[in-house]
């Protein structure tokens, strides 16, 4: 199983990438003109790109993960709710 | 209740994106009624929207999602002549807890802070929260909404 936590540390360095460039690009468009601004938004495509890509990939990560423990959680359930009725209708047991 | 945007802001969504400006999706827990949003208010600011009948969703891990202006595909001249906008990457939210519903995504530009930045529309998207993951899967032919 792999560690929920470092999971959702990526999600989180990710998701700060992903602010720390918007915050950039707000500085940038509001201290460029619009022509120059356009230009460091065309130079930058691929890094816009990169970041949200990185941040959608660490987020299906921890997703997949959250399914896993959700999954197993609903099974072992399961079976105390099995075990319990099986030990009720038991020789011996409260039935 | 549309999908709708501000008809002030129609005709702005497709300028500020080929201005190279960024949006960011809210989730919300009330809205206003469609005539109210597209025509009552005398500014777009998130401020002035979410201080009407439109309620952000900040329980649980709802939080705004950012889109960068490099992730966002934006086609002119559909069949009718209108903006198809598309925001490339969906947006999930992670064991959204039961009882922090949400009714309506906001689409609003993202960088100057809520006193500036400005609304442009709203997409239907009602879910009742159980615990599971939300996520909002953007239409890649049609786009969320057209914005003539």
């Amino acid at each position: 199983m792999a560690d929920l936590a470092a999971l959702k540390a990526a999600v989180d360095v990710a998701q700060a990438a992903q602010d720390s460039l918007i915050e950039e690009r707000a500085s940038k468009r509001a201290s460029m003109v619009k022509a120059e601004f356009l230009v460091y938004n065309y130079a930058t495509d691929q890094q816009q790109k990169d970041t949200q890509a990185a941040l959608g990939d660490a987020t299906k990560a921890f997703q997949a993960e959250l399914k896993v423990i959700r999954s197993d959680a609903v099974e072992n359930a399961i079976n105390v709710a099995v075990g319990t009725i099986h030990e009720s209708n038991s020789p011996g047991g409260a039935n | 209740m549309a999908d709708t945007a501000l008809t002030d802001m129609k005709g702005r969504f497709a300028e500020l994106l080929n201005d190279g400006a960024d949006f960011q999706v809210i989730p919300l827990s009330a809205k206003d009624s469609d005539g109210v949003f597209e025509d009552g208010y005398a500014s777009a600011s998130i401020t002035n929207i979410l201080g009407g009948g439109a309620v952000e969703q900040t329980g649980s891990t709802w939080v705004r999602k950012t889109h960068t202006n490099g992730n966002i595909t934006s086609s002119a001249d559909d069949s009718a002549n209108l903006w198809r906008v598309v925001l490339d990457a969906d947006d999930t939210w992670s064991a959204v807890l039961a009882s922090n519903d949400v009714v309506a995504l906001l689409i609003a530009e993202v960088g100057s802070g809520d006193g500036t930045d400005r609304v442009i529309g709203q997409w239907d998207f009602a879910v009742t929260t159980d615990g599971n993951d939300v996520t909002a899967n953007y239409d890649q032919t049609n786009g969320i909404w057209t914005a003539a």
